[in-house]
């Protein structure tokens, strides 16, 4: 096969360019930890595209901040400090300037209540993946392989974007995207909050094609998906991503090599224990994720996972973090499983991070 | 070679004693030259066979999982980039020299290449099955029916104008799945054949050791390099990327100009038009009872404007002198503002934007009122003129020039305004 074709897409807050060198970092010192894979190097492996889209959230705080400080300097000029004018200013100057409100609360509002936001970012995704596969198809004659990588406000884009670019539409003028042909292979979710923000909202999160199966198809479009959270994530918490058994279909459900696999972390070995590192780092996420890109429960052995895994609990163990994990349980328990809980954690989990 | 002896020899024997000794010393040099140079000629060859033959050779193992593991650890060798079998080679040359193109109908030139790689990939299954019939190996019925079905499979199912691709899908790709035992797409929600218990079972249980075992397990190997090419192939003449990947390019086109060109929308405004365009869109997947492609997904041609403070220039003619144009801050309550998109592919526009708004307007003046309401006129997204109505019956006119404009500096753009009203008196 040619490289397997893996795409990152982020969570809320402000990603530049080269955001994902060191999950990819991560990745690669993991891989190279296990007998099989190594026979095969890493970069001959996989091949990564980071997905950003902050910047379409990034130009709409802009033209605000633009244009409320325009009026907010003409109101203070003519003494203007109160009312309905200065307000609706004030409003709009909410969502300016660099706060965490700003950078990274407004990216989950934006994405679940603003549809002429959403959905470009949806289609600015959808754009990017279909570009390189494409470039792929041309570029080489090896049958291309894809998967996706998503971490936190990113597995509610992801969740969406693949529902939607596999849709059947009325019209033939635009075929739909070939399930056949082009179906993901693995989509990693980390920190998974599709489905809390999918209330409400018109793709329900267990009625998505956004499944795997043994043989994708059109309501199930890819072989495995494998959810990770981490019990000490605050975000992961509020409408867990859980799916009942029946969400697969029959034939799935007895797969020797789970499609579906639902990974619950107990670890904690560094203060942002939300941080896609932090998920990948762990061989309780990376091994399923080698194993399902090479469709082999074998190529990294039992023994090897295992070992891996002690090995991680040890730097765990030295990390000595107990005292944040108690805080991180504290700040869990207080709060209940709706959006306006999942904000709040958020809010208090960065002003514990800045603490720390 | 008997005349080059001979020159030689007569060469040693013409020459001086020191000739001599200087020459028997340059042959024996050059003996151990290239002696050294094959040596390490044989040292590369054996460097190369390190790197790439191991890891490619035909699978072994002490059983049947073993043999399974190294296959799927061989993946690459098989239809992928490490793979140097001539099959591959050619296949690999074929299809690049087919030059399908990325979207579009096939022409017949690219339909009869196609057409070509697929029968060769057949009648490599195919030769495979007459070898086990002859030898009377099981998995011969199963390797014929892989070969029959490779042959069936023209490049027109997996494109052109008129797709069967909504039935393929859920019949899945060429795919290889050893851990699930299972090969080719579905027939009849079964796979086309089960690798393992068809062929791999029958000819290596009890031992792994035996000629036939060693046949299915490279048979096996070609199976999984067929199922990779013909995966290749499928998606290499399947139209419906390049398709989508256009309308992908021309949805975010539109979706920017609409984000970035029309007027700026406040948080408010922003959630009444996602509110109604939402609203369209549920109506539209209500209506065709499945949902509303991202594809499909194009930004409203209009905006709703609501509660829209912004910064002007206001001029009246009744103020006193030195007070008649003054800066403003306009709200604008109520408006809609539309325009078109023209254009195709990637190469789209914003057309006619037009709008109008009620405004009401404040100003800091002397020798009139404050506050006037009226109506305001937008053209091309950013420039706003409109009317106002003071309680004394005073008449204003004012000019907002949008944000987009980007002047450097308030001062500036006052400026610029003032020069343009100066322009406009009498």
């Amino acid at each position: 096969m040619s490289q397997h074709l893996v795409f990152l897409i982020h969570g809320m807050g402000v990603h530049n360019k080269d955001w994902s060198a060191d999950a990819q970092a991560t990745l690669k010192k993991s891989y190279e930890q296990y007998a099989n894979l190594v026979s095969t190097p890493f970069k001959n492996a996989y091949s990564f595209h980071e997905i950003t889209y902050d910047h379409l959230f990034e130009n709409i705080r802009d033209a605000w901040e633009e244009e409320a400080n325009g009026v907010m300097e003409r109101l203070k000029t003519m003494g203007i400090s109160s009312g309905l004018l200065h307000t609706l200013t004030r409003l709009a100057q909410a969502g300016t300037g660099d706060g965490f409100f700003r950078t990274h609360v407004l990216d989950v509002i934006f994405y679940r209540f603003f549809p002429t936001v959403r959905d470009p970012v949806r289609i600015h995704v959808a754009k990017t993946i279909t570009e390189k596969l494409n470039e792929a198809r041309r570029s080489s004659t090896n049958a291309i392989k894809w998967s996706v990588i998503a971490h936190s406000l990113g597995t509610a884009v992801s969740h969406d974007t693949l529902h939607l670019m596999f849709a059947e539409g009325v019209s033939h003028d635009i075929e739909p995207l070939s399930v056949r042909n082009f179906a993901p292979y693995v989509y990693l979710a980390c920190a998974n909050v599709s489905r809390i923000l999918s209330k409400g909202n018109e793709i329900p999160v267990y009625g998505s094609r956004c499944r795997p199966a043994m043989t994708p198809n059109r309501d199930a479009v890819m072989r495995y998906f494998l959810n990770a959270w981490n019990i000490f994530d605050p975000f992961t918490r509020p409408s867990r991503f859980e799916p009942a058994y029946d969400w697969l279909d029959a034939r799935t459900q007895t797969a020797r090599h789970p499609r579906f696999q639902d990974i619950k972390t107990t670890e904690i070995r560094q203060k942002n224990v939300h941080a896609l590192e932090h998920y990948l780092e762990n061989p309780a996420v990376h091994v399923p994720f080698f194993r399902a890109t090479h469709d082999s429960m074998g190529i990294v052995s039992h023994a090897e996972a295992s070992e891996a895994q002690q090995t991680y609990r040890k730097a765990v163990v030295q990390a000595h973090l107990e005292g944040e994990a108690e805080e991180l349980r504290a700040l869990i328990e207080q709060h209940g499983g709706e959006l306006e809980d999942l904000l709040s954690m958020a809010y208090s989990y960065h002003n514990m991070l800045e603490t720390l | 070679m008997k005349s080059f002896k001979r020159m030689f020899k007569s060469k040693i024997q013409v020459g001086l004693p020191g000739a001599r000794f200087l020459l028997t010393w340059a042959l024996l040099l050059s003996v151990v030259l290239l002696s050294s140079l094959f040596s390490t000629s044989i040292s590369l060859a054996q460097d190369g066979a390190e790197d790439t033959t191991p890891f490619c050779a035909t699978p072994t193992g002490e059983n049947i999982r073993a043999i399974v593991l190294r296959l799927q650890i061989q993946d690459a060798c098989y239809g992928g980039n490490r793979d140097s079998s001539e099959l591959t080679l050619w296949f690999s040359q074929q299809l690049t020299a087919a030059e399908i193109p990325d979207s579009g109908d096939l022409q017949e030139s690219h339909l009869l290449a196609l057409e070509i790689i697929i029968q060769r990939l057949s009648n490599t299954v195919r030769s495979h099955a007459i070898e086990f019939e002859s030898a009377n190996r099981p998995g011969a019925q199963v390797l014929r029916a892989v070969a029959d079905h490779l042959a069936s499979e023209s490049p027109s199912q997996t494109t052109g104008s008129v797709p069967s691709r909504t039935m393929d899908d859920d019949d899945g790709n060429w795919r290889v799945d050893l851990e699930e035992d299972m090969y080719g797409p579905d027939i009849n929600n079964r796979p086309l054949m089960l690798p393992l218990s068809d062929l791999l079972e029958p000819n290596c249980q009890p031992r792994t050791n035996t000629d036939n075992c060693s046949v299915a397990t490279e048979t096996l190997s070609d199976l999984i390099r067929v199922a990779n090419l013909m995966r290749s192939v499928n998606q290499r003449a399947d139209r419906s990327l390049g398709i989508n990947l256009l309308a992908y390019q021309h949805a975010v086109i539109k979706w920017d100009l609409y984000t970035n060109e029309a007027r700026v929308q406040y948080p408010w405004e922003m959630w009444v038009n996602g509110h109604f365009y939402q609203k369209g869109i549920n109506k539209r997947k209500q209506a065709q009872g499945r949902d509303v492609r991202l594809v499909e997904r194009l930004p409203p041609s209009h905006q709703i404007i609501l509660l829209h403070p912004g910064v002007g220039l206001e001029y009246v003619n009744k103020a006193t002198d030195g007070s008649r144009l003054e800066p403003a801050v306009i709200m604008e309550w109520v408006g809609y503002n539309s325009w078109s998109y023209r254009g195709r592919g990637v190469d789209v526009s914003m057309a006619r934007p037009l709008g109008v708004s009620l405004v009401t307007t404040w100003s800091d003046r002397n020798g009139s009122k404050n506050i006037g309401h009226g109506l305001a006129l937008h053209w091309n997204h950013n420039l706003t003129t409109g009317l106002t109505w003071r309680n004394g019956g005073e008449a204003g006119l004012f000019i907002s020039i949008g944000l987009a404009e980007r002047f450097s500096s308030e001062k500036d753009r006052l400026g610029k305004v003032k020069d343009l009203f100066g322009a406009l008196r009498p």
